[in-house]
C-alpha cells in the first residue's frame, strides 16, 4: 500500500517535471471552468456580465496567487524554481560582468588557497595510509628508534599479529648503465602482510626473504613506471644496487607509497640485506647500540590498543634486559627508556613535527582571506542589490514571496561560488604542488601524493557553500526588503536601512583585513628574519656537488684520492674562483660528529661543556663558501696526514676554551685527553651548523687529510664558488664522469640548500633528516657521542 | 498532516506555504471533507465546491480559490487522482476520484475525527452541566 502511494506520487512528480506546459494549461483550464460557472451563477442572480466577472474573480481570492499555491503543492516545485532561479542568476551575473568577474576571481583565489592548504593538511596529517588494509589496526612503538636485536626480541614475544621493523636509506641504483640515487625502504619480512598490501605484479617480500638475506626487491609503482617504463617483464630481472645484483620480484600497487608520508621509497628490500649493500655498516644488525629502526605492528584481532599496550609494559623490561649492550650497567640510562604504543594508521612523517603548526597557521590565514573576500563581495552585491530595487519590487508585486526573492538571490551567490569553487579546486591542485616544491630540495626531496580524495572535495564543497551563504545572505535579506509602493515608483535612490548594514560590513571588512595584515605580517616577518639571518658565510654564487663515490666502491685511501682529484679538476674549470671539500655542508641539519675536546693549560671542563662539534674540510673550503677567517690562517696542502695536527676553531669555541687569550698557537686534544697534539692555526666566523634557531655551537675544523678513519667510508661535499653556475655545474658533472662513469652526482646551489633548510625551519627540526625512521646517516653521531 | 498522529486534523496541511487561509475552517478538516466527498463519486472541482456548500450549509465556508491548492495537494499526496472527462454540457473538466491509499487515509482520519469530536463534545457537555 505504501509502495503504491509512493508510485502514484513519483509518477505524478515525473509527469509534472517533464510536461510542465501541459500541467499549466490544465491548471488554467480547470480554474477557468470554475470561474465560468461562478459567472453564470452571478448572472443568474441578476448581475451584469462585467460585475459578475469581477465578483467571480473576487471569489477566487487572487487567481494568480492561487495558481502559484497550486504549483507549490507539486512536489517538483523546488526543482522548477531552482532551474528558474539558475536561469535568472546566470542572466543577472552576465548583466554585470565586471562585478561578477571581480567576485568570481576573489572567491576562486580564496577557495583555491583554502583547498590547497587543506589538501596539504589532509595529506601530511590526516589521511590514513593509502593502499593499506584497515590502517586503524596499525600501531608503532614510541618514540624514536630501536636496535635490530630489540626488534627481534620483541617479535619473539608475539605481541602483534605481525611485528615490523622499518627504516630507509639512499642507495646508488644502476639501471641500463645510468647510475642514480634512490631512496629505498628497508623492512622486516612481514611488512607486506602486516600492511595488508598486495602486489600489482610478481610477489611481495616475505619472512623467508628476510631470514635468507635474499637480494630481492619490490618496486614502487611510480619508480617502475619511471625507470622501467612499466614493463611487466622486469619481474625476475635484476638491477644493481650499490653494485650488487638485486632481483626484482614484484611491483607494489599504484596507490601504495610506503609508511613514510612525504618520502616514498623507490623500492623495498629486506632489512637483513643492508649489511650486504653497505659493507661499511656490516655489524649494524647485531650492534646493540645502533638505534636505527622504527618498530610497528598489526594489532592482534582480540587485543585492542590499550590491552596490547599493557602487555608491552610487561614485556619491555625483558626486551631491554635481553638487548643491553655489553658494557651497560644496571643504572644506565639504557634501562630507563620507556615506550608505549600509538596508532600508526596514517604512517609517520618527518614533515609532521615540523609543519603541523605552520600548516594550521596558514590554514587560519587563508581562512581569513576567504572571509575578507566574502565580506567584500557581500558589499558589492548589496550595492548591486540597491540598483536592482525596482526589479525586486516588480517581481514581488506579481506574486513572488520574500522567501522566494531571498532564494533567488542566494542562488545567484551559489552559482557564483560554485563556479569559483570549481576554478579554485583546479587552482588548489597546482598551488599545493608548488608549495611542496618550495620546501623540497634535492638534498632532502619531499614527494607527496596530493591527489584529490573525498575529504578534500568535501572540504572545497563546504567552503563553496559557506562562502555562498556568507557573501549572499546579507545582500539577499537586504535586497528582498522591498517597499512596494516606493519601489515601483522610483528606482535606486531609495536605500533606507541599507546604509547601516553596509556600514557594519565595511567595519567587519576593515577589522578582518587588519587581523589578516597583522597575522600574515607576523608570519612573513618570521620568515624574512630567517632569510635575513646571518648564516655566517655568503651562499650566493656557490654550488654544492655531491658525488657518491662510496657507493661506487671507493673506500679508504682510494676514496680520499677520488675526492682530491675531483677537487683539483674542478678548481681549474674556467670561472671557478675556489673549490673545497667538506664532510658536512653548512646548515646540515644534524649531520655531524661531536666529541670531547680539552685544552692545554686550562682547567678541565665537564659534562656538555667539554663537547664540541667537528667538521673535516680541505684547504679551499672556507674560501669557497665565503666564511670569513678572522685570525690566523686557512689549512694548506702542507697539512697532511703525517704532518703535525692542526685545527681551525669558530668564534664561539675560541673564548669557551681560552677566554680572552689569543687562541692561535694554543694546543688542544680533540679526543678529550691530555695529549694536546693539535695546534689551533685559525679562527673563523660562526656559521650556522645545524639550525638557525639553535644557539651557536662550538665547532672546529680539521684538515680532511688528518680526519678520522671513518671518513674513508663517507662521501664528501664539494663546494664551488663560481661566477657561472650553469656552466660550472655541467663541467663538474663532466669532471665526475671523467673520473669514473659509475659515480652518481647531484648538484644544487648553496642558496637552495640553505633556503630549503630555512624554509623547513620551525625551531625543532630533528637531529636526523627523519624523525621516526632514523636514517643510518646519523649513526656516527650516536657512535661518537661522548 | 492527515497521516501523522491523532491530532493531525487540527493541523493545517498547507500551513506555511499558504498565503491565505480559510477563516472558519480548520484546514485539516477541509482535507477530510474533500476526501469524503470524492469518495462518494468522482467529481470536478466546481461540483465539489457546490457539494461542500450544499452539505455543510453556510457553516463551513470554503472560498472558491482555496479549494484548488487543497485539491492539488491531495492529488500530489497520492490520495486522489484526476482524470479529464467531458461533462454533461460538453465541456472538458478535471474529475477527481479517491485512490486506494486515499481510501485508507479517509478511513483512518474519519475514525480519528469521530474519536476527537466525540471527546470534545463530551467535554463541552460536561461544562454545560
Amino acid at each position: 500500500m505504501r509502495e503504491w502511494r509512493w508510485w502514484i506520487r513519483e509518477t505524478l512528480r515525473l509527469r509534472t517535471l517533464l510536461r510542465r506546459g501541459r500541467m499549466e494549461r490544465d491548471l488554467d483550464e480547470e480554474m477557468q471552468f470554475h470561474i465560468d460557472h461562478l459567472i453564470e451563477q452571478e448572472i443568474a442572480k441578476g448581475l451584469s456580465p462585467v460585475d459578475a466577472r469581477n465578483a467571480a474573480l473576487r471569489a477566487m481570492e487572487g487567481l494568480e496567487q492561487k495558481k502559484e499555491e497550486c504549483r507549490d503543492m507539486r512536489r517538483t516545485q523546488w526543482i522548477d524554481q531552482f532551474l528558474q532561479d539558475l536561469k535568472y542568476a546566470s542572466r543577472s551575473l552576465l548583466k554585470n560582468p565586471t562585478v561578477s568577474l571581480v567576485a568570481f576571481a576573489s572567491l576562486a583565489l580564496g577557495i583555491g588557497a583554502n583547498t590547497a592548504i587543506f589538501s596539504l593538511i589532509n595529506t601530511v596529517l590526516m589521511r590514513p595510509l593509502p593502499g593499506v588494509a584497515s590502517p586503524e589496526g596499525l600501531v608503532r612503538l614510541t618514540s624514536g628508534s630501536f636496535s635490530f636485536p630489540q626488534f627481534e626480541s620483541l617479535r619473539a614475544q608475539q605481541l602483534f599479529a605481525h611485528a615490523v621493523a622499518v627504516t630507509d636509506d639512499q642507495f646508488q641504483v644502476e639501471i641500463a648503465g645510468t647510475p642514480r640515487i634512490s631512496n629505498a625502504a628497508l623492512v622486516s619480512g612481514e611488512y607486506f602482510s602486516a600492511l595488508g598490501v598486495n602486489v600489482a605484479h610478481g610477489r611481495p617480500l616475505n619472512a623467508e626473504d628476510e631470514r635468507t638475506q635474499s637480494l630481492v626487491a619490490v618496486l614502487d609503482y611510480g619508480f617502475w613506471e619511471r625507470a622501467f617504463s612499466a614493463n611487466p617483464q622486469v619481474i625476475g630481472q635484476s638491477m644493481r644496487v650499490n653494485r650488487m645484483a638485486v632481483t626484482i620480484i614484484g611491483v607494489a600497487p599504484p596507490e601504495f607509497h610506503g609508511v613514510v608520508v612525504g618520502r616514498p621509497a623507490d623500492f623495498t628490500i629486506a632489512i637483513t640485506v643492508y649489511p650486504l649493500l653497505r659493507p661499511e655498516r656490516s655489524e649494524i644488525l647485531t650492534r646493540r647500540s645502533a638505534h636505527w629502526l622504527t618498530i610497528m605492528g598489526r594489532l592482534l584481532p582480540d587485543s585492542p590498543l590499550e590491552q596490547s599496550n599493557a602487555r608491552l609494559q610487561v614485556i619491555w623490561p625483558q626486551v631491554l634486559a635481553a638487548t643491553a649492550p655489553a658494557d651497560t650497567r644496571a643504572t644506565d640510562k639504557f634501562f630507563e627508556r620507556k615506550t608505549s604504543l600509538e596508532a600508526a594508521g596514517n604512517g609517520f612523517s618527518p614533515l609532521r613535527r615540523v609543519y603541523t603548526s605552520p600548516l594550521y597557521i596558514l590554514m587560519g590565514l587563508v581562512g581569513l582571506v576567504l572571509l575578507v573576500a566574502c565580506v567584500n563581495i557581500a558589499n558589492l552585491l548589496i550595492a548591486r542589490g540597491a540598483a536592482r530595487h525596482r526589479e525586486f519590487a516588480i517581481r514581488q508585486s506579481i506574486g513572488a514571496g520574500r522567501s522566494r526573492l531571498i532564494r533567488q538571490l542566494l542562488t545567484e551567490s551559489l552559482l557564483l561560488s560554485a563556479l569559483a569553487g570549481t576554478a579554485g579546486l583546479l587552482l588548489a591542485v597546482g598551488t599545493a604542488r608548488y608549495l611542496v616544491t618550495f620546501i623540497s630540495s634535492s638534498s632532502n626531496p619531499i614527494s607527496l601524493d596530493l591527489s584529490l580524495d573525498a575529504r578534500v572535495l568535501a572540504f572545497s564543497a563546504a567552503a563553496t557553500i559557506l562562502s555562498a551563504i556568507l557573501c549572499g545572505l546579507a545582500p539577499a535579506i537586504r535586497g528582498s526588503r522591498v517597499d512596494l509602493s516606493s519601489g515601483l515608483k522610483e528606482s535606486a535612490r531609495n536605500l533606507r536601512g541599507g546604509a547601516g548594514l553596509r556600514r557594519i560590513l565595511v567595519v567587519a571588512q576593515i577589522a578582518l583585513s587588519m587581523i589578516l595584515a597583522v597575522g600574515s605580517g607576523l608570519f612573513l616577518n618570521s620568515f624574512r628574519q630567517l632569510r635575513a639571518i646571518d648564516v655566517g658565510f655568503s651562499p650566493t654564487g656557490v654550488l654544492l656537488a655531491r658525488a657518491d663515490a662510496v657507493t661506487a666502491g671507493y673506500r679508504e685511501e682510494r676514496a680520499m684520492q677520488f675526492f682530491k682529484s675531483l677537487e683539483e679538476r674542478v678548481s681549474v674549470i674556467p670561472g671557478v674562483e675556489s673549490a673545497g671539500l667538506a664532510w658536512a655542508p653548512p646548515v646540515s641539519r644534524g649531520f655531524g660528529n661531536n666529541g670531547r675536546v680539552s685544552a692545554e693549560g686550562r682547567p678541565p671542563l665537564s659534562g656538555q661543556d667539554r663537547v664540541a662539534w667537528s667538521n673535516f674540510i680541505s684547504p679551499g673550503y672556507i674560501g669557497a663558501i665565503g666564511q670569513r677567517l678572522v685570525a690566523g690562517r686557512d689549512f694548506t696542502d702542507q697539512d697532511r696526514a703525517n704532518s703535525p695536527l692542526v685545527a681551525i676553531v669558530n668564534q664561539t669555541m675560541a673564548p669557551h676554551y681560552f677566554g680572552n687569550e689569543n687562541p692561535i698557537g694554543k694546543r688542544i686534544d680533540t679526543r678529550g685527553g691530555t695529549k694536546f697534539d693539535c695546534e689551533i692555526v685559525g679562527v673563523v666566523r660562526d656559521a650556522i651548523h645545524f639550525d638557525p634557531k639553535e644557539k651557536q655551537q662550538r665547532v672546529f675544523y680539521e684538515p680532511y687529510a688528518q680526519g678520522p678513519d671513518f671518513l674513508g667510508g663517507e662521501n664528501m661535499i664539494l663546494a664551488v664558488r663560481t661566477g657561472d653556475s650553469a656552466g660550472a655545474a655541467n663541467r663538474i658533472r663532466a669532471a665526475v664522469s671523467n673520473l669514473d662513469r659509475s659515480v652518481a652526482t647531484e648538484i644544487e646551489t648553496l642558496q637552495t640548500h640553505v633556503d630549503g633548510s630555512l624554509a623547513r625551519e620551525t625551531g625543532c627540526w630533528p637531529r636526523c633528516p627523519a624523525t621516526s625512521v632514523d636514517s643510518p646517516s646519523c649513526l656516527w653521531q650516536s657512535d661518537s657521542m661522548a | 498532516m492527515l497521516t501523522e498522529g491523532n491530532f493531525g486534523i487540527l493541523t493545517s496541511v498547507t500551513e506555511g506555504t499558504y498565503m491565505s487561509k480559510p477563516s472558519d475552517l480548520v484546514q485539516g478538516t477541509l482535507d477530510l471533507l474533500l476526501l469524503k466527498i470524492v469518495a462518494l463519486e468522482p467529481l470536478h472541482a466546481w461540483a465539489i465546491s457546490q457539494r461542500l456548500k450544499q452539505v455543510s450549509g453556510e457553516v463551513l465556508q470554503v472560498s472558491d480559490g482555496s479549494l484548488y491548492p487543497a485539491l492539488h495537494k491531495l492529488e500530489h499526496e497520492g490520495w486522489i487522482e484526476a482524470e479529464w472527462k467531458v461533462t454533461e454540457n460538453g465541456r472538458r473538466a478535471k474529475f477527481y476520484s479517491l485512490t486506494r491509499p486515499g481510501q485508507r487515509a479517509l478511513e483512518r482520519e474519519a475514525a480519528n475525527w469521530e474519536r476527537l469530536s466525540g471527546a470534545i463534545s463530551q467535554v463541552v457537555r460536561l461544562n454545560e452541566a
